[in-house]
């Protein structure tokens, strides 16, 4: 570890703190009222946020979206500010257990900080023996980082051509619109190109691997996404520890791929990929289908545990309202042949599980 | 001649050379069970490791030595290695640990 000058005690402003990163590390240097300096890690226990961005009081570093404490001696969490607390919040977390990212400070403040996917007048074809089919016919959808959203629909409404869009699938052309990632062209980025970015498909039908174990696999996508290889001494108990989380049993790490896996332990993969992965938006496509309510439930806190530690966007795509449940959508959208037919928050969700698809069906034909 | 180490030391010896890698499998050598024995030499006050490779014709004896030096830095004071040669190693020597490690770099065990 080496030393490094940050800058002269007087430069640092009594109740003030400076983010440095050494050695990689990043470090808030902080200045307390009675003058005296502290240094403690830069990040919350929730995710990525820079606690130097916070406010410096005589109890501990506040970081400014959920209120939670970092002592200025030891750097732990001491409290904080959050009153509900969600079902599936996991009791035997080694962090913070407060819950609820609907405390993240006003909606101009998020935006300026986290991720925003912007897809505009989308309109997405196929080729099929019978010629060309177009699906998705000018779509227009903002996803913002923490905002869960629920696309639904009936069948063939083209709920999955737009999570395969997104993430890149080749067979689907695109024929005109945009999909954008904070500004940058996603139409334009290879598939990896889009994961690294911070974009994650979790598919309805996962692919056996037959040869590639899910240990490899796992250490593989995510060296590939943070450009940099995991402790291989601390990955085995890191998987080991995000696969009970999921009642996954421990030998699945050695099995291959999907390889003989039942469908709902082949969710609990895509899920495993999400809470290992982190990424800043989750395109769960059907992730319910073929789920019994044990296994929606564990899924459902994954997705939710997830969301809660990285402030992730989602975006669920299913045809059934029960998901919707267990994680709670901010919006709701309903597509039927290719577009949005209405939009509204999770009371559309209760429309739809009491009416269900009819009434767009009959004002289409 | 040789003693046994007090169980706290062990560990920390053992500890210490879990940061050995092995840079053909790029596993430790504790996991990959090339560590033998641990012993220590009264006559000298000095740390016995007794240990292999996975190959007999190894030339990379120097920079395991190095490594072995720099892991054992702050642990002890002074140590030397005894190369054994027989039992030959064998993949059966692998720890459950190292199993794993092995699988997760994508060695089929």
């Amino acid at each position: 570890m080496t030393a490094q000058k940050v800058c002269p005690v007087e430069e640092l402003s009594p109740s003030t703190a400076r983010r440095v990163v050494l050695d990689g590390i990043p470090i808030a240097v902080v200045r307390d009222s009675a003058g005296d300096v502290h240094a403690i890690g830069d990040t919350c226990t929730h995710g990525d946020i820079s606690l130097s961005e916070g406010f410096v009081e005589d109890d501990g570093l506040e970081c400014w979206a959920h209120g939670s404490k970092f002592s200025l001696t030891t750097g732990k969490p001491s409290t904080c500010r959050l009153s509900s607390r969600s079902p599936f919040s996991p009791s035997r977390s080694s962090t913070a257990t407060c819950t609820s990212t609907r405390a993240l400070g006003s909606r101009s403040e998020r935006q300026r900080l986290m991720s925003t996917l912007e897809i505009r007048d989308l309109k997405v074809s196929i080729e099929t023996d019978q010629g060309t089919k177009h699906i998705l016919k000018g779509v227009d959808l903002t996803i913002n980082q923490g905002e869960i959203h629920a696309v639904m629909g009936p069948n063939g409404s083209g709920k999955s051509t737009l999570a395969y869009t997104i993430a890149g699938h080749p067979r689907y052309h695109v024929e005109g619109g945009t999909i954008t990632f904070d500004g940058q062209n996603v139409l334009d980025m290879s598939v990896d190109e889009r994961a690294r970015a911070g974009l994650f498909l979790a598919m309805q039908y996962p692919v056996e691997i037959p040869g590639v174990t899910v240990t490899n696999f796992l250490r593989t996508a995510k060296t590939a996404i943070d450009g940099e290889e995991p402790s291989i001494r601390h990955w085995g108990k890191t998987v080991k520890d995000a696969m009970s989380n999921l009642r996954m049993d421990s030998s699945f790490a050695a099995r291959n791929v999907n390889e003989g896996f039942s469908g709902g332990e082949k969710k609990r993969h895509e899920i495993l990929q999400l809470e290992l992965l982190k990424p800043k938006f989750a395109i769960l496509d059907e992730t319910d289908s073929g789920l019994d309510v044990d296994a929606l439930k564990i899924v459902s806190e994954g997705v939710n545990r997830a969301h809660q530690e990285t402030g992730l966007g989602v975006l669920l795509i299913t045809h059934y309202t029960r998901i919707l449940r267990y994680i709670k959508p901010d919006f709701v959208h309903v597509f039927v042949d290719g577009k949005v037919a209405e939009e509204g928050g999770s009371e559309l969700a209760e429309r739809l599980e009491d009416e269900g698809y009819d009434r767009y069906l009959v004002a289409q034909a | 001649m040789p003693t046994s180490l007090e169980p706290a030391l062990f560990d920390s010896v053992e500890e210490g050379l879990k940061d050995v890698i092995d840079p053909e499998l790029g596993v430790n050598i504790v996991d990959l069970g090339l560590v033998y024995d641990l012993a220590w030499d009264d006559e000298n006050d000095a740390l016995i490791v007794s240990m292999t490779l996975t190959s007999a014709g190894c030339p990379l004896t120097d920079v395991i030595e190095e490594q072995v030096s720099q892991s054992l830095d702050g642990i002890v004071e002074r140590f030397r290695i005894n190369w054994v040669w027989m039992p030959p190693w064998g993949p059966e020597r692998i720890t459950d640990d190292g199993r794993d490690m092995m699988r997760a770099i994508g060695f089929a065990i």
